[in-house]
């Protein structure tokens, strides 16, 4: 793990876990707020939000990389252990898009059940929770690392 | 990392050649399985949720059980450890009040804790079978995409088999891989 990532040329430090945290919190916010956005059915803040999760991304890809970088056997251990973590909520997270895509059979045998206002959200879940798989598919395994590793020693 | 608990009261999973016959078959039964629920998917387009949920987690509730590591009982020690100390020999009673048991074979006290060496090989697998996924989870999703551009009715008929088939690799391939490549063991007398 960097301690340290460049913006625009800028150089900002990473070694505190506050920072690191941040990042966690910054990426799964706007992804939220965009999937939020997109249930919802805004248009043009939708745009705003999708364009900030990008960011979120980008910068997280950019300094939690692939994964596939290797390192010492110290790092190669929390490594796997972070992807062993990860491996078990994305199990569950797949039951529940299974669910989310049957949802919309239940709302087809029981009309009555959902009122029409929430058919939207309904119709819109499967979509939101395939975002959120491949999302978390993507990032869950380096947040769990950049969550949990402790403060690294300043570069000079 | 190999329980000393087999499922198969009428063999030995002992020898690597037996565990790669049952894994073999395990695959060649779930595979046949997810192509049944995508064939009635695909000709009965709509979203079903017997094909959509109830049929899809009937069979990551039992198959996993059989290789073990997500529960107790199966051929490969549960991977986070049991802290049920009841659970351990298991009788042919089922208590009404009490803890659960596991649903299949039985359970060994060596089997509730993972030393070093066992912990270090669970993540390393776990590392191999999440990089697996994501690779079978982007040639879904581009499988997905190429259905939707020939005809957009396509998209809604693949998805309860491409989460199942995601599913059943994520619950499956650690335990897959552990009794793939583990060597033989020491029969038991």
């Amino acid at each position: 793990m960097n301690a340290e990532i460049t913006l625009f040329g800028k150089r900002i430090s990473m070694a505190s876990r506050a920072r690191r945290r941040a990042l966690v919190v910054f990426l799964y916010v706007t992804f939220a707020a965009w999937i939020v956005g997109f249930c919802c059915g805004l248009r043009y803040a939708f745009f705003v939000l999708i364009f900030l999760y990008m960011i979120a991304l980008l910068l997280f890809s950019g300094y939690a990389g692939t994964g596939a970088e290797g390192g010492d056997e110290r790092e190669i251990h929390r490594r796997d252990h972070a992807y062993f973590v990860a491996h078990k909520q994305m199990g569950w997270l797949l039951v529940v898009a299974l669910f989310a895509y049957s949802v919309q059979g239940l709302n087809n045998l029981f009309p009555q059940l959902f009122p029409p206002a929430y058919r939207g959200i309904l119709e819109a879940l499967p979509f939101g929770v395939l975002m959120a798989l491949i999302t978390m598919n993507a990032t869950l395994p380096a947040a769990i690392l950049l969550w949990t590793e402790p403060d690294m020693e300043e570069q000079q | 990392m190999i329980s000393e608990s087999s499922p198969f009261p009428w063999f030995s999973t002992a020898r690597r050649r037996t565990r790669r016959i049952v894994v073999a078959a395990y695959w060649i039964v779930a595979l046949g399985l997810i192509g049944v629920c995508q064939w009635a998917q695909f000709f009965r387009p709509g979203h079903n949720p017997v094909v959509g949920l109830i049929y899809p987690l009937q069979i990551l509730v039992f198959l996993p059980a059989i290789l073990g590591g997500v529960r107790a009982g199966g051929m490969v020690k549960p991977f986070s450890g049991v802290h049920f100390a009841s659970i351990y020999d298991r009788d042919t009673t089922q208590t009404l009040f009490g803890p659960a048991r596991p649903l299949v074979g039985s359970m060994q006290a060596s089997d509730a804790i993972l030393d070093e060496r066992e912990r270090l090989q669970r993540d390393s697998v776990h590392f191999i079978s999440y990089t697996t996924a994501r690779w079978i989870a982007f040639v879904l999703l581009v499988l997905q995409c190429v259905a939707g551009l020939i005809s957009p009715a396509f998209t809604s008929r693949f998805g309860a088999a491409a989460f199942l088939l995601l599913a059943l690799v994520l619950w499956s391939l650690p335990q897959t891989l552990i009794l793939w490549n583990e060597p033989d063991m020491e029969e038991q007398q």
